[in-house]
């Protein structure tokens, strides 16, 4: 085919086929003529020249055909009038088409029709592709795919389905419809590499319907959506189609040129100020493009949830919740959420418990993920996760300490304000080097009474080889001797809430009670220590701290 | 266009359902002149299945599909196309508690 004709096929096909069913009421009919007014521009344009109107001409002798069969078939003398009144000179007029190529959609993706024959009817009639190329799109030998099609026609034919723009009073469940086929359709390339083209034809089709609707905002905000996403396909799987996450994804390699058409399109939308699922979802998809902005992001799937109550939606938002507000918050919007043989709904609560340091119930989640993930490439990525935390799982041990002499200052804080109590670490230390003292051991925090909601008590302490006096707010005290669960920690020391949480757990399972009080102040412990052994000067990454918990039983 | 709409349900409907629904659609569908026969059947218990084979006439007691869902019922009519078709039978009685097949039938 020259560049003129594949031009032409690409903007043409659909137009000219639309018109043609409606003419002829013979969808094979119209695809073989079609067909043939492509073959002779292949035959005259090189000889003849590119006609001013590619399009028109292409109608033309379209319908010409049209003509002739009928007349050769000599069916319905009504049928031939009417195909034949257009005169060959006159340009068929531009409204016309483009009710013609709706009524195709609309027929195509009649709720009559099986998904799959939808796809296909659309692809093969709007969009021009080959019953070859559907075959491949849909994974299926070409031979299933012919009979596919042959059985959607057979239907629409015999059973009455009609062709044309639905009614008032059926146009917004039909519009969704619509829409819904090419989200479906676009999806179906999305997950499926070897399906890429399903993109692209969804892109395409998306685009026209838009065109062709520009009063429905949820049109527009399908395209948006689909070009935010598409957008990023580079980068979504590495060179093993691993998938990437959004954060490690390289944002230079984005597709700059559909993020504006697609923030564009969303926009056009949102002036029609009717907001829907599409158009909420390409708003997200168009914040992660510029950058994420979790609290927003989160805002809009709340939003969403509200238009679809879908456990996946709930999912998404306590994932954007996470991020916004920190794992602790997502897990609670998990509580109660059951998506049967959903793999991303363990795997967000395994990714969740690991960014708290909860490795061991990380790892049991990430199992579950991994049971009823099939794609090649969640696996790999969900095995590397199960070997991962199973390897930073918290292993505690009994053992026992003998009395420790310590100086230390303490102090009354709160969850919020408890770098008070951190940044006088340093205080102690400097205190010792001035009497000329080195400690005898890693630092450490003793925290003495613990209200999570309200108030907690802790000491920064050095541990000192003998008893030395204390003085001004640095006092000095004595670790208590006795058995203690030691638990050691290699991370980030805000994942220490997190193994507390699994240690508790832990303990209440082997039948370990801590050296513990109850009391109004809150829970009194007889020695609780967080210890740590990483110089910050040797180590500034904290995600490569190393600490340990003791905690002394009762 | 001619369509059948076969009328099934794995149960009969309820004295209320019944009450609920007959008003209207008969007398709407009888105005609009959609409706061109059909007939109520009697519980599946009490058909009779016939074949011929090798010239010897076989009887089974029962309907000749042994499934949950039973025809209980047809209606012939005849509409524009498929989506009157659809709106009729959505409007239906039956489809509130049972389900609605719509058959084409061949054209004349």
């Amino acid at each position: 085919m020259t560049d003129a004709v594949a031009t032409a096929f690409r903007e043409e096909w659909g137009r000219i086929v639309a018109t043609l069913i409606r003419l002829t009421g013979d969808w094979d009919l119209a695809e073989e003529c079609a067909q043939e007014a492509f073959a002779a521009a292949v035959r005259q344009w090189p000889v003849e020249g590119v006609p001013r109107k590619p399009g028109a001409w292409l109608t033309t002798i379209a319908r010409h055909r049209a003509t002739d069969r009928i007349r050769r078939e000599s069916v319905g003398a009504a049928k031939l009038r009417e195909v034949a009144v257009t005169s060959f000179a006159e340009p068929p007029e531009h409204t016309d088409i483009e009710d013609d190529r709706l009524r195709l959609i609309f027929t195509c993706c009649h709720p009559a029709l099986a998904f799959e024959a939808q796809v296909a009817l659309a692809l093969r009639t709007l969009a021009g592709l080959s019953m070859a190329e559907i075959a491949r799109a849909f994974l299926v030998p070409e031979t299933t795919m012919a009979r596919r099609l042959g059985r959607a026609k057979a239907k629409i034919r015999n059973a009455g389905i009609p062709y044309r723009v639905p009614s008032a009073h059926l146009l917004p469940e039909r519009t969704t419809a619509v829409l819904g086929v090419l989200y479906l359709m676009f999806n179906e390339g999305y997950s499926t590499p070897e399906r890429r083209p399903l993109c692209d034809e969804a892109i395409r089709l998306a685009r026209l319907v838009a065109a062709l609707m520009p009063d429905e905002p949820e049109a527009g905000g399908l395209l948006a959506l689909m070009l935010l996403h598409d957008a990023r396909r580079a980068t979504r799987l590495d060179d093993r189609g691993d998938v990437v996450l959004l954060a490690d994804q390289d944002r230079s390699r984005w597709d700059a040129t559909q993020i504006a058409e697609g923030h564009q399109a969303l926009a056009r939308a949102s002036r029609l100020g009717r907001l829907g699922p599409y158009q909420l979802q390409a708003a997200i998809a168009d914040s992660h493009a510029a950058g994420s902005d979790w609290p927003l992001i989160a805002g809009l799937y709340e939003q969403l949830a509200g238009l679809v109550p879908s456990p996946v939606v709930r999912l998404n938002h306590a994932a954007a919740v996470a991020m916004a507000e920190g794992p602790e918050a997502g897990l609670r919007l998990l509580d109660g959420l059951e998506i049967p043989g959903y793999h991303l709904l363990p795997a967000t609560r395994a990714d969740f418990l690991r960014r708290l340091g909860r490795h061991t119930e990380a790892a049991v989640a990430y199992e579950q993920a991994l049971g009823s993930a099939t794609a090649e490439a969640d696996r790999r990525f969900l095995t590397r996760r199960v070997t991962e935390t199973r390897g930073r799982a918290m292993q505690p041990s009994v053992i026992d300490r003998g009395e420790q002499p310590y100086v230390g200052v303490r102090r009354t804080v709160t969850m919020q304000t408890f770098p008070e109590i951190a940044d006088r670490m340093a205080g102690v230390y400097g205190w010792l080097a001035e009497r000329g003292l080195e400690p005898a051991g890693p630092p450490f925090f003793r925290y003495r009474v613990i209200d999570m909601d309200r108030e907690l008590v802790v000491e920064a302490g050095f541990p000192v080889a003998a008893p030395v006096e204390g003085d001004g707010e640095v006092f000095y005290d004595v670790l208590p001797a006795g058995r203690y669960v030691s638990v050691p920690h290699v991370g980030h020391p805000s994942e220490l809430l997190g193994v507390v949480t699994e240690l508790n757990a832990w303990a209440d399972a082997q039948g370990l009670r801590w050296d513990v009080e109850q009391t109004p102040a809150g829970d009194r412990f007889g020695c609780r220590l967080e210890i740590y052994k990483t110089d910050p000067r040797v180590q500034p990454d904290m995600s490569k701290w190393e600490t340990e918990l003791a905690f002394k039983l009762a | 266009m001619q369509y059948a709409l076969l009328i099934a349900g794995d149960r009969e409907p309820t004295p209320e359902e019944l009450a609920m629904g007959c008003g209207g659609w008969s007398e709407e569908m009888a105005a609009r002149g959609v409706v061109r026969g059909g007939a109520e059947l009697r519980p599946p218990a009490e058909s009779t299945t016939v074949r011929v084979r090798g010239g010897e006439v076989l009887l089974t007691d029962g309907p000749f599909a042994d499934t949950k869902e039973q025809i209980g019922g047809l209606v012939l009519i005849e509409c524009a196309d498929l989506d009157e078709a659809v709106e009729i039978a959505a409007k239906h009685p039956a489809a509130g508690y049972g389900m609605i097949e719509i058959r084409p039938l061949f054209q004349p």
